[in-house]
């Protein structure tokens, strides 16, 4: 699927934010081309064919969701350590509370464009 | 393979130094232990590092531990000395132990650092898609 709006597509070049290549994916203008395709015809086969990457985006959305959650709670354990002077290296837990910090740092910044995509596209009927 | 992954490498880096700093400290600690000659003498505490066994930077493989001969001193004053007069006193060198400290800390602060730049390079990319 060629993107018209093809510097965009440099974005699947960040590969290390794994949870988020699928996002030039899913919300580019894959389904956009199977409306334009049914325009004329039936509207139910384009709206199958919208469901499909939108299920491969949740599942994405879902799957770094649980990966943050998995950080914030490493990050927490990590403090309660250091609270009863288990922690064996302070180290240990600054940097899982940065990896935490820039996880939710990650998903917001998802969220707003996944967001502004939506409504972008609630505009589009004006 | 997680997304934040040079923090990770980075910090095992980091507890594998703060490893060697903890085994040098034990080393300068116990370096004036004298023992009996039938006894072992204090073995110094050598870390071994070596590659993470996911692939994802460094582990501690084990410990190495020093000559238990120690050296032999005559002493006769000394309340553990034998019919001889000789103690057994630990081979450790504090000039080597103050260098290995040196490289460990240095060592540490550069895996810290690059935790540090890797957080800005990852806080950089999620900017760019705000």
């Amino acid at each position: 699927m060629t993107s018209p709006i093809s510097a965009i597509s440099g974005f699947s070049g960040i590969s290390g934010v794994s949870g988020l290549s699928g996002v030039s994916d899913a919300d580019s203008t894959n389904g956009l081309d199977s409306l334009t395709d049914t325009s004329g015809a039936s509207g139910t086969s384009g709206a199958s064919a919208v469901q499909g990457p939108n299920d491969d985006f949740a599942g994405l959305l879902s799957k770094g969701l649980e990966n943050v959650q998995a950080t914030q709670k490493k990050a927490d354990d990590l403090a309660v350590q250091v609270a009863d002077g288990t922690l064996q290296d302070p180290a240990q837990y600054t940097m899982a509370a940065n990896e935490a910090s820039l996880g939710l740092q990650l998903t917001l910044a998802v969220r707003n464009k996944a967001l502004d995509a939506f409504q972008e596209i609630m505009r589009m009927q004006a | 393979m997680s997304t934040f992954n040079a923090i990770g490498v980075a910090g095992s880096g980091v507890t594998v130094y703060r490893k060697w700093l903890d085994a040098v400290s034990d080393n300068i600690a116990n370096m004036d232990n004298v023992s009996r000659t039938s006894d072992k003498a204090f073995q110094a505490r050598y870390v071994v590092a070596q590659e993470a066994a996911d692939g994802n930077g460094a582990q501690v493989g084990g410990v190495a531990f020093g000559s238990a001969q120690g050296i032999v001193t005559h002493e006769p004053d000394n309340p553990l000395a034998d019919n001889e007069g000789n103690v057994r006193r630990p081979d450790i060198d504090l000039g080597s132990q103050m260098a290995q400290m040196m490289m460990a800390q240095r060592a540490y602060q550069a895996n810290l650092s690059v935790v540090d730049r890797a957080k800005e390079c990852y806080s950089a990319a999620i900017n760019l898609g705000k």
